[in-house]
């Protein structure tokens, strides 16, 4: 390494490890190894239980990171993390029904707060024949 | 996993029968080289078991996992991209059947089957000054699921980051940076963490690049990530860092790029960015996710004179909420539900505001379905556009108390200058690593030639309720080819941007040490005020005014000190400069060409 070069770098890296946060590894994650964790949600079965624990484990860690903005599109009836939260749920929003049931019970859903999102939401689902035939065909 | 790694190895015993011309040949094999990591430095795999022979020789490790492979058929549980190239390249050998080991692969076999990647794409969260080092960016891969809308947040992004101690010694931190001394890895994680990250937390524009890569390029990359789940690697902050790796991962999936061959010494992610886009047949489609604070300029942009008011009102004036207030105002039902949409961006994670938000997302809920937050059309001002890191200039200048003019050459390391084209940069701020100008005087005297470590002007506008502090720091050593004067100064303080201009205002403290004077050391406090002006884009004009007072100087007790500079450019690779810099030492006017690369 010449001289520019090693100079240079000490300038840089002084800057650079002045904000730790660089570098840090944050999110380290193994899930994209383990195939156990992926695909689509279960089905309903006989006692409506619309989500495994291992569904409820992936939309509530999803919920925690995004449920501000997850709010903020409910209340408009769009946009690309409802749609991804539809989907996680498992359910067949082409024609935009449960993003619109999701935005028409606004209240229901989000009033309770972030830890009681994923229940209300089997309950909405449960609640309405057409969402519980939505959510039943994508898996 | 069945397949055993680490530990000492039984000598290969079919090498002898194996074409050794050819495995000495294959051993320098770009491709094999490349997927044990010793292509180019900085590179090599640290963590037991990913070498099977023990050891960095490529013959060695070439002779050991033929030899496995040959022998044992769960070779590709562990290794499968390494598998299919022997395969590829020894077809004369008779290899176990891929399915014979079934059984054993089935942890690999039920990833493959689950994980169906259609597309990847390389990811550039815009520049930002928040964080010293959001202004060199970073740059990390997104793995679009065939499950999943190319457009998902809950798609992969694949990223390469060390860990580090917060706690540890700078020196060690500095030292173990520069050589070596951290562990990385590759690492996995939803989008959505990344968007929440960089387009929101950061508040900067992030832009995908979607690789041309084929089914069978992305098919040998993902066998080659689950062969690196466990490496470990050393960390360099300059070379070896996330962008390096990423370009090693590219060419791995598809061996005739050759990405990473011009960073030997330094990698910026910008940079790293622009040999990607440069590449034949490597980019496609482009995308851009707007950071939270463009996508409220843009929903601003979009309302009315009177319903800008009304929002404005609601969100920092205290106007009490209530539903009919958009229709006494005489707002649009479309309209009112864009403000209503902007309302709960602009009040998200504010505590004092809570009551409002949850009103104003009461009400957006009993409107229609709609709105659109912005047309995701990309941007003109993207990473493309944005000048090289790198400058070298030729100016002319004369100082003042001398008839002859100087003529002055210079080499900047990097990054920006405010009078730099500002595509694809940060507007209102200056960053500038490791300037060097060497002057040269008409009665044949090097004098006045400087070198400047960092040259900071970080301003970030305060709004009605927010205000960040700005900045500025500068270290540099004046006249070094005569007596060497070594200059550090630094400022805190506000700034105000009002469209195309900025306001700054700082308190300011300076030192000075001089080597051939006697005591020859200076300290001054004192304020500063800047005023920055944009023209079309093409016309940056700069002026800062200094007052400072001594409280400790062999020379001037008080004196000013200020500067006018104008930059013009048309495009991003060249530009025109001139400074009027007047100082306790000198007044000096310099007109500068300036060559981005």
């Amino acid at each position: 390494m010449n001289f520019k070069m090693k100079f240079v770098s000490m300038v840089i890296v002084s800057l650079f490890v002045s904000n730790a946060a660089f570098a840090v590894i944050s999110s380290t994650s193994a899930e994209f190894f383990d195939s156990t964790t992926e695909g689509t949600s279960s089905t309903s079965n006989s006692t409506k239980k619309i989500f495994s624990q291992n569904d409820k484990d992936r939309l509530e860690k999803f919920v925690d990171q995004n449920f501000d903005r997850l709010q903020e599109e409910s209340a408009r009836g769009q946009g690309v993390l409802l749609t991804d939260y539809v989907n996680l749920v498992g359910c067949d929003n082409s024609r935009g029904v449960v993003t619109k049931a999701m935005h028409d019970n606004y209240g229901m859903l989000f009033n309770s707060g972030k830890n009681q999102l994923v229940n209300q939401t089997e309950k909405l689902i449960n609640s309405n024949s057409n969402l519980a035939r939505a959510c039943e065909t994508k898996s | 996993m069945a397949f055993a790694v680490g530990g000492p190895l039984p000598a290969p015993s079919t090498s002898t029968s194996l074409p050794d011309e050819k495995i000495i040949l294959l051993s320098k094999d770009k491709l094999w080289l490349r997927l044990l990591h010793l292509s180019v430095p900085y590179t090599k795999v640290i963590s037991s078991g990913f070498y099977l022979s023990g050891s960095l020789d490529p013959l060695a490790e070439l002779r050991v996992n033929l030899s496995r492979a040959l022998g044992d058929s769960s070779f590709r549980c562990k290794f499968p991209a390494r598998d299919q190239w022997l395969r590829s390249q020894f077809g004369e050998l008779s290899f176990p059947d891929a399915g014979a080991a079934s059984g054993a692969c089935a942890e690999y076999d039920s990833w493959r089957g689950s994980q169906v990647v259609d597309s990847i794409s390389i990811v550039y969260p815009d520049r930002n000054v928040q964080t010293s080092l959001g202004v060199f960016s970073h740059t990390f891969l997104k793995l679009n699921l065939a499950r999943w809308p190319r457009s998902s947040n809950l798609n992969i992004a694949l990223g390469f980051a060390a860990e580090l101690d917060p706690n540890e010694p700078f020196v060690s931190l500095v030292s173990k940076g520069l050589f070596g001394g951290y562990v990385a890895q590759f690492t996995f994680s939803n989008y959505y963490t990344e968007v929440n990250r960089y387009g929101e937390s950061e508040s900067r524009d992030i832009f995908e690049y979607d690789l041309k890569f084929s089914k069978s390029e992305i098919d040998f990359l993902l066998k080659h990530m689950w062969e690196l789940q466990d490496a470990d690697f050393q960390y360099y902050f300059l070379s070896g860092n996330c962008s390096y790796h990423l370009l090693t991962l590219l060419e791995i999936a598809r061996p005739s790029l050759d990405l990473s061959s011009g960073f030997d010494y330094v990698t910026v992610p910008s940079t790293s960015l622009r040999v990607v886009l440069a590449a034949p047949d490597l980019v496609g489609k482009r995308h851009w996710i707007p950071g939270k604070q463009t996508r409220q300029n843009l929903m601003v942009a979009r309302l009315s004179e009177p319903g800008r008011a009304l929002y404005r009102e609601l969100r920092y004036g205290g106007l009490a909420f209530y539903s009919d207030l958009f229709s006494a105002r005489g707002i649009s039902a479309e309209e009112t539900a864009l403000i209503l949409d902007l309302l709960a961006e602009s009040t998200r994670g504010r505590s004092d505001l809570a009551l409002l938000r949850g009103e104003v997302l009461n009400y957006r809920s009993q409107l229609p379905v709609g709105g659109d937050v912005v047309a995701l059309e990309f941007p003109s001002e993207n990473p493309e556009t944005a000048h090289g890191v790198e400058l070298i200039s030729v100016g002319f200048g004369q100082d003042s108390g001398r008839s002859d003019t100087w003529a002055q050459l210079r080499y900047r390391a990097a990054l920006h200058n405010v009078l730099d084209p500002p595509s694809g940069y940060f507007r209102d701020s200056t960053f500038e690593l490791a300037d060097l100008r060497v002057r040269y005087y008409g009665s044949r005297e090097f004098d006045g030639s400087s070198f400047t470590l960092l040259n900071a002007v970080i301003l970030q506008s305060v709004t009605e309720d927010q205000f960040p502090i700005s900045w500025r720091a500068r270290s540099r050593v004046n006249d070094f080819l005569s007596r060497a004067v070594w200059e550090n100064s630094g400022g805190v303080g506000f700034s105000k941007n009002f469209s195309s201009v900025s306001v700054s205002l700082m308190g300011l403290a300076e030192t000075f040490m001089d080597s051939r004077e006697k005591a020859g050391v200076g300290v001054f406090a004192g304020a500063s005020v800047g005023l920055g002006f944009n023209l079309f884009e093409m016309l940056r004009v700069q002026a800062s005014l200094d007052r400072l007072s001594a409280l400790q100087s062999v020379r001037e007790g008080n004196y000013w000190q200020g500067e006018v500079s104008v930059g013009y450019s048309k495009n991003a690779a060249f530009s025109i400069q001139s400074s009027l810099v007047s100082s306790w030492r000198e007044r000096s006017l310099i007109l500068e060409g300036l060559y981005y690369y």
